[in-house]
């Protein structure tokens, strides 16, 4: 087993059934798009700026009732936005004609191998 | 056209002339680790009096690209000529093999025709003449459970179809551990093209603060399965069909950051593109 360093996600890089397992980084969560937002570390289209600055207005407005989807919530949740160090192991679809390997995507920041407890 | 070879009895059958510069073109797409292909068969020499055999051995890479390699026959009449999986045991929808004539050895060739192309496994072959020339994405795929990777606690599950694959999604399974911070839960399965939702079946039930609940989305089922004493049932329809790049996600409505998701469990229907 692994860990990816960029995401945290833990995976077994060969199957049970001997086929490689490509791992590749899910989305910014929520509350990590909402922090990667304010430190500005990623940038999102200016209509969806808008839509953010919208949805927080309204729910100062007229707040949601407790066990609710906050509006900005509901934008942030629309958004499919890859964090900056993201890995993706998938290859491009050509090999390198020097190292006769495919090349991955995105290396990220590595992984770590892990122990099972 | 050599005039011994055209007198040749052995051109009574089918037989493909080749000159000099024509060469035997063989790719092969895979995407089972220790999977060594093989194609063998027989030439007829130029003046049409020796019948050679050959045999090349393949060692394909197993992420799904093309592995190509061209081969001289010299010049004279290929005859006949097999592949098959000759180590490893693939499943039909894990070798695809395509083989032809070009003309050129290095560098830029030119594609003359294809003699065969199909799935192989160690006892299923393609061979020419007389075989298809089958499309890569035809017939019943190769069905993989595939075990995903568990997300770190508070993050979403995320899928990727891997490059070179397409998918049919037939079923998934996942366990939510929730935190003992209030709220209900409520996991949406998503599917995405890398940007944008076009898929979601959502779960039909909440999942309150500590506790441990699976998950089950199912083909064939409708919206709004089961709940049973093993888990919540929800339905994936006719079972999405994804092209390389698009994402299984979930969406998870109150997820905290203490909430674990893992036992990440799926079953997909695998065809393989060819990039």
């Amino acid at each position: 087993m692994v860990r990816c360093n960029s995401c945290g996600g833990v995976y077994e890089p060969t199957l049970p059934d001997g086929m490689q397992y490509f791992h590749a980084c899910p989305p910014l969560t929520p509350a990590e798009l909402r922090r990667a937002l304010a430190d500005a570390t990623v940038r999102i289209a200016a209509a969806d700026v808008e839509r953010l600055r919208a949805a927080r207005e309204a729910d100062l407005a007229a707040p949601v009732p407790p066990g609710e989807l906050t509006r900005e919530e509901t934008v942030l949740r629309s958004l499919a936005v890859n964090r900056p160090d993201r890995r993706d192991e998938n290859v491009t679809g050509t090999i390198d004609p020097l190292t006769k390997q495919s090349r991955m995507r995105a290396l990220g920041t590595g992984i770590t191998p892990i122990r099972e407890a | 056209m050599p005039d011994a070879a055209m007198q040749s009895p052995a051109l009574a059958g089918p037989g493909w002339y080749l000159n000099a510069d024509d060469n035997l073109r063989i790719i092969v797409y895979n995407a089972l680790a220790g999977v060594k292909v093989t194609v063998s068969g027989r030439r007829l020499d130029r003046v049409g009096n020796l019948v050679d055999v050959f045999a090349w051995e393949i060692t394909p890479t197993s992420d799904r690209v093309a592995s190509t390699i061209i081969r001289r026959l010299g010049e004279g009449w290929l005859l006949s000529l097999h592949a098959y999986a000759s180590t490893g045991a693939p499943l039909i929808g894990q070798t695809f093999v395509t083989i032809g004539i070009v003309r050129g050895y290095s560098g830029q060739v030119d594609e003359l025709g294809t003699l065969a192309a199909g799935y192989v496994t160690s006892k299923q072959r393609i061979a020419w003449p007389g075989g298809p020339i089958a499309n890569s994405v035809d017939g019943a795929g190769a069905i993989r459970k595939i075990t995903g990777a568990n997300p770190a606690a508070g993050a979403e599950i995320s899928e990727t179809v891997p490059t070179g694959a397409r998918w049919q999604l037939l079923q998934f399974k996942l366990l939510l551990t929730t935190s003992g911070v209030a709220g209900n839960r409520q996991p949406t399965l998503t599917i995405d093209d890398g940007t944008n939702f076009y898929f979601t079946s959502g779960m039909h039930t909440v999942t309150a603060a500590s506790v441990a609940r699976t998950m089950y989305w199912m083909y064939g089922m409708g919206v709004f399965a089961a709940a049973t004493a093993n888990g919540f049932i929800q339905g994936l329809g006719n079972g999405p069909m994804l092209p390389a790049g698009h994402r299984i996600t979930t969406s998870t409505a109150a997820i905290d950051v203490g909430d674990q998701y893992s036992a990440i469990h799926y079953v997909v229907r695998e065809w393989l593109e060819g990039n």
